[in-house]
């Protein structure tokens, strides 16, 4: 044997089985992402569609994703419920799913598409060491849930350019050609270039080309699935870092700023802290902003909530920290920033004392404070459920388009209680009734 | 297009590395090429 091995030509053939033998221990794991774990929609559910009917090239590709219809049979708004935009933003996911399997319209109807960017669901973010799922439990056991990447599998779409420049700022003159209207109050093409790797990023490449790469042939066909569906109000779910500014807030579009605005201060009666943030109108390619130029009579918003596994001071990523919230080292700096604070506001305290003006109070390292225990994904996906709850209340009080009835969703209050597992359904039967009854 | 060009020059870089891994005398640089080969070939059938 070990003669055998003195062979250079034997050693090479044996390194290269054992190296085939690895690929293919990678190769299982690796496509077993690519399988999709099964979703049970609400006994409402009155149709599903594919996305590639409003974009026909896309049919066939890894990226043509399921449209779920709620139609109350009653004339009323549409309302259109994205979840799966950044695959590694897990309670964005859940809400979306949330509301695929307890939703029931009872004015005007709903689209819920779950799974916006399948293309980010087949893989995890790059040298992250990320989980491949994450596990519910629910009545009727533990479901599994795919937990991918912010980005387009580089399989689909490679290799990426130097700099990425939104299909604004190449296709511009085409665009205005077509669709006149994005012109008014609107910044023209804009210069704004972005890294590389964003060019499969979908929430940058909004308003998307017919015959771009694949992840702005998809945002073209849900800009598409917005025009012709004449969507009134579009939610769109993420989680952010928390030391990441854009947190606990609805993002909206100038048009949807009343109604967002409105929203936080109802859920201020829930006890929810929210802000709402106006999209920045140079920062080009994210839904917030592009879909509501690309079509006037949509209002669009995006939700964001805190999740400690995007976050870059986190330690070793695992189940736990995703379902959870909870990390060793962002309770750490939890506490650092506590004492910075402390520090910064009785030096103040000083300086005012001798009659001079303190440069600051306090520094930020978090925008979020992490509680001892975590930010649950329940929590965090219970906000994102009320969110949109008040938001379509406040889209109805102030009368901001055809009226949009929405029923059978608990309170968050009730989600945060029981867990959001609770509320799935299983592939044996219905969830317990979770509705509070209330009709927004 | 593109992608077919790029698919050609993985699929060159492991004929060489795999070309490597017989012509190399030192087993260290052998095992080295042993797992070059591994992302290579993940990468040239689309896997990851």
């Amino acid at each position: 044997m070990m003669k055998a091995f003195q062979d250079r030509n034997i050693r090479a053939s044996i390194l290269l089985g054992l190296a085939l033998l690895v690929a293919l221990v990678a190769t299982l794991r690796f496509r077993s992402q690519w399988v999709e774990e099964p979703l049970y929609p609400s006994p409402h559910l009155t149709e599903v569609r594919m996305l590639s009917e409003y974009h026909p090239p896309l049919e066939g590709t890894p990226l043509d994703t399921e449209l779920y219809f709620f139609d109350s049979g009653v004339p009323g708004g549409t309302l259109l419920i994205c979840g799966g935009n950044h695959p590694n933003e897990p309670a964005g996911y859940l809400a979306s799913v949330f509301f695929l399997e307890n939703i029931q319209m009872t004015e005007g109807r709903a689209i819920v598409m779950p799974r916006m960017n399948k293309g980010g669901f087949l893989h995890t973010e790059s040298q992250e060491a990320q989980l491949q799922r994450f596990r519910i439990p629910t009545p009727h056991g533990e479901r599994e849930f795919r937990h991918g990447s912010r980005v387009t599998s580089p399989v689909l779409q490679w290799p990426d350019p130097t700099v990425y420049v939104n299909p604004r700022g190449i296709f511009w003159d085409e665009i205005v050609q077509d669709h006149p209207e994005m012109t008014v109050g609107n910044p023209g093409p804009g210069q704004q270039t972005l890294a590389g790797i964003d060019s499969r990023n979908v929430n940058r490449v909004f308003p998307g080309h017919p015959r771009g790469t694949i992840t702005e042939q998809l945002a073209y066909a849900i800009v598409e699935l917005i025009r012709q569906e004449e969507v009134n109000l579009a939610v769109d779910y993420h989680e952010a870092a928390p030391e990441y500014p854009t947190n606990n807030v609805i993002v909206a579009h100038e048009r949807a700023a009343d109604v967002a605005t409105w929203a936080e201060l109802l859920l201020a009666g829930d006890n929810i802290g929210i802000s709402t943030d106006t999209s920045a109108i140079n920062l080009r390619g994210l839904t917030h902003r592009e879909w509501g130029d690309a079509d006037p009579g949509v209002l669009p918003v995006l939700l964001e909530a805190p999740n400690v596994a995007q976050g870059r001071l986190k330690g070793r990523t695992t189940e736990e920290q995703i379902v959870e919230g909870r990390d060793l080292a962002y309770e750490r700096v939890q506490m650092i920033q506590t004492q910075l604070n402390e520090r910064l506001a009785e030096r103040a305290r000083r300086l005012e004392e001798r009659g001079r003006t303190p440069r600051e109070r306090s520094r930020r390292i978090l925008y979020v404070r992490i509680p001892e225990g975590g930010i649950h994904i329940d929590v965090r996906t219970a906000r994102h459920v009320q969110t949109t709850m008040r938001l379509v209340e406040s889209y109805n009080d102030q009368m901001a388009g055809p009226p949009i009835g929405v029923a059978s969703i608990p309170h968050y209050d009730e989600i945060v209680a029981n867990g959001t597992g609770y509320y799935l359904h299983g592939p044996e039967g219905e969830p317990p009734a979770g509705s509070n009854g209330e009709e927004n | 297009m593109i992608m077919w060009i790029y698919v050609l020059i993985v699929a060159w870089f492991l004929y060489l590395t795999v070309y490597n891994l017989y012509k190399e005398e030192k087993p260290i640089h052998q095992v080295t090429a042993a797992l070059v080969v591994i992302p290579l070939l993940l990468r040239l059938l689309g896997i990851k």
